[in-house]
């Protein structure tokens, strides 16, 4: 974790060194989303080097508390900086691209480059420059999973919790509602929304990718709950007196970090596939705005002559889903004392 | 604390938890017959001690007294108060004045708080103190029974088991309560350890004038601690008789055969062991008739134990025993 925090002390530095001329640029054109951009990218680094400052002096961590475990745990480490340095991206990405996403730069002449020098991923049939368009894809593929991850974990949290602790009628009609929305394939039910509304923009698709993904996380959470409300420290809580809410957020919500960090973290890779299958069908971002999802399918007729319009945004799938996944795994062996 | 209507402090009259145990979805419902008509009833300041094997219903008994397993039947009195007929809000106001401490140190204390914000809770939660004047209490609770007051801010994982119990019994004290259930509180413990304990909690008697219920298995332990012993066998009780003359002659064989396997610290003293054979039969199924007769050693066993169930008799003045030849007891396997 601390050469981590150096590594992107580093690459941030290298970032701000290299596109200074953009950043001032950037916080000369007063749009409120290119200067938030500036400021992270000059923000960043410093931050990164003082976690890996802090965490290099000695006894700063326990070394046999749960944070040092996962900081021990590799893949975890790993699948950490895979998915920081591509949310970084995302989030800096007017201070990385030199073109605007949906500029064609030059229809006749600049159509389905190899990557070059001025165009690092090349650019697609329409002479886009595919590198912008991947930053400002992550930008939608990645904002949009999280944001349905936290949707999801809210409500799955909610429900689970709710039907554990209550139990009884509560709990049946509950988990009979989550039987049914399990029931419905989730890509043919978007797909019915697709048909009926079109292009949803971003919001309410990543409300509609939360709302009808949080079934099984309450399931988890349901099953979590039932467990702990074995335990001695339940009983010992009522018999003190202790409130129904306060039982609940004291001592229940505490216990249940673990699987639902666990659960988001894997939560993210899914979501994200989920969003690239509906934006491959059409259905996801809007053209000519960029999603990876729709970059690989602008590039699918040109897989033999300019492979690469579909490589990239393939790869940076491939790269999220397995480093949201080695983010869960990491997580779950670290919190689970059972398993070291 | 409140001095009001004399008699006990507590008495459990006919107390029977069955838990519903049927398997399959039409069969004929059966229940698991935890508590069968227990009657107990102990005086303050006293301690009664409830032994029994595992699976005897000792502490479901501990549970349903606090009402955190709800009784089948029967009735509990507190002070006076007819504890399963309250509200909840009655009950809660009730809880302040009994309280438990658990077998297992490590599973009753929250995994996820510190042990000091575990003992200051019920503080907060009954209006008793907050912030500071809460903070001392609890550093006060901890040097009474005997941890340092620094280790408020750790979490239970970082406890050894005889500090995790130590704040088990200080959260339990926290509310100033009268009666305490002490559900095997040092059975989990190392026997250096159990020592400690069982002397903190003598000594925080006397010093709280606190009524003990007091659950094990170790006899030995009782022996140190009880004034009156109830032996369970089965859900039900066999013996109840004040600590001397059970420990000196038991009448129920079950009693007989608990004592005969109590170690004694001494390699030269030969010792006839009782020696049950077999398991507890199962409380889903007990056997008809008086309860133990399938693992009786009683020599005058015959077939009237295998049908009619013996009743509690007062033998002598406070001396209750379930045995129909509880006249002819079995010899003390003596020294």
């Amino acid at each position: 974790m601390r050469r981590l925090s150096l590594a992107i002390a580093i690459a941030g530095a290298a970032v701000v060194v290299l596109r200074f001329p953009r950043i001032m640029e950037l916080f000369s054109s007063g749009a409120a989303g290119s200067i938030v951009a500036a400021v992270c990218a000059v923000l960043v680094p410093p931050a990164a080097g003082l976690a890996w400052h802090w965490n290099r002096r000695p006894g700063a961590r326990p070394s046999e508390s749960r944070t040092a475990r996962l900081l021990d745990n590799r893949q975890f480490v790993l699948g950490t900086g895979v998915v920081a340095l591509l949310t970084y991206a995302a989030v800096i990405a007017p201070v990385l691209s030199s073109f605007d996403p949906n500029t064609q730069t030059d229809l006749l002449g600049a159509a389905t480059l190899a990557p070059s020098l001025q165009h690092p991923f090349g650019t697609d049939f329409y002479s886009r420059d595919l590198f912008s368009r991947m930053l400002y894809g992550a930008r939608w593929s990645l904002g949009i999973a999280f944001v349905a991850v936290t949707l999801v974990v809210v409500v799955g949290t909610s429900v689970g919790v709710i039907a554990g602790v209550t139990g009884g009628i509560v709990d049946s009609v509950l988990m009979r509602m989550v039987d049914g929305g399990l029931a419905i394939p989730r890509v043919l039910l978007l797909l019915v929304v697709a048909a009926l509304w079109g292009n949803l923009g971003f919001f309410p698709l990543a409300v509609l990718l939360g709302l009808t993904g949080w079934f099984g996380v309450s399931r988890i959470i349901r099953a979590e709950v039932l467990s702990l409300k074995e335990r001695t420290f339940l009983a010992a809580a009522r018999a003190l007196g202790i409130s129904q809410l306060r039982l609940v957020v004291r001592h229940i919500l505490p216990n249940l970090v673990a699987p639902v960090t666990v659960t988001a973290a894997l939560g993210v890779g899914n979501i994200v596939l989920i969003e690239a299958s509906l934006s491959y069908l059409g259905i996801g971002a809007r053209p000519p705005d960029p999603g990876w999802g729709n970059i690989i399918r602008e590039g699918h007729e040109l897989i033999f002559t300019a492979p690469w319009i579909s490589i990239f945004p393939g790869a940076a799938i491939f790269l999220t889903v397995i480093g949201f996944s080695l983010v869960g795994d990491g997580l779950r062996t670290a919190l689970n004392p059972r398993a070291s | 604390m409140s001095e009001s209507s004399p008699g006990p402090l507590v008495a459990i009259e006919n107390l029977v938890k069955h838990f519903p145990a049927s398997t399959r979805l039409f069969a004929r419902p059966s229940y698991l017959k935890a508590v069968d008509g227990v009657t107990l009833s102990l005086d303050r300041g006293e301690t009664v001690a409830l032994v029994g094997e595992s699976g005897s219903g000792k502490t479901t008994l501990g549970r349903c007294v606090l009402r955190l397993t709800e009784p089948t039947s029967g009735t509990i009195w507190f002070d006076g108060t007819d504890v399963l007929a309250l509200g909840s809000a009655d009950m809660r106001a009730l809880r302040r004045r009994m309280q438990i401490v658990f077998q297992d140190p490590a599973g009753s204390l929250n995994p996820r708080m510190a042990v000091g914000t575990a003992v200051r809770e019920p503080l907060e939660v009954h209006r008793i103190a907050r912030g500071k004047a809460a903070r001392d209490r609890v550093a006060d609770l901890f040097e009474e029974v005997g941890l340092d007051p620094s280790l408020t801010s750790r979490f239970p994982h970082e406890l050894s088991g005889g500090q995790k119990q130590r704040v088990g019994i200080a959260r339990a004290l926290s509310i100033e309560p009268e009666f305490l259930v002490l559900d095997e509180p040092v059975s989990a413990l190392d026997v250096s350890v159990q020592a400690q304990v069982v002397n903190l909690l003598t000594d925080l008697q006397r010093s709280r004038n606190l009524t003990y219920l007091f659950i094990a298995h170790d006899l030995a332990v009782v022996r140190h601690v009880a004034t009156r012993v109830a032996v369970m066998y089965l859900g039900r009780i066999v013996e109840r008789a004040r600590v001397v003359p059970l420990y000196d002659r038991p009448l129920h064989p079950y009693t007989a055969s608990l004592l005969s396997a109590v170690p004694v610290p001494d390699p030269t003293v030969k010792r006839k062991r009782i020696v049950l054979a077999g398991e507890i039969p199962s409380p889903r199924n007990p056997p008809p008739g008086c309860p133990f007769h399938t693992r009786c050693p009683h020599p005058l066993k015959d077939a009237r134990c295998t049908t009619d169930e013996p009743a509690l008799r007062e033998l002598q003045p406070d001396r209750w025993v379930a045995c129909h030849y509880a006249e002819n007891p079995m010899e003390k396997p003596a020294p």
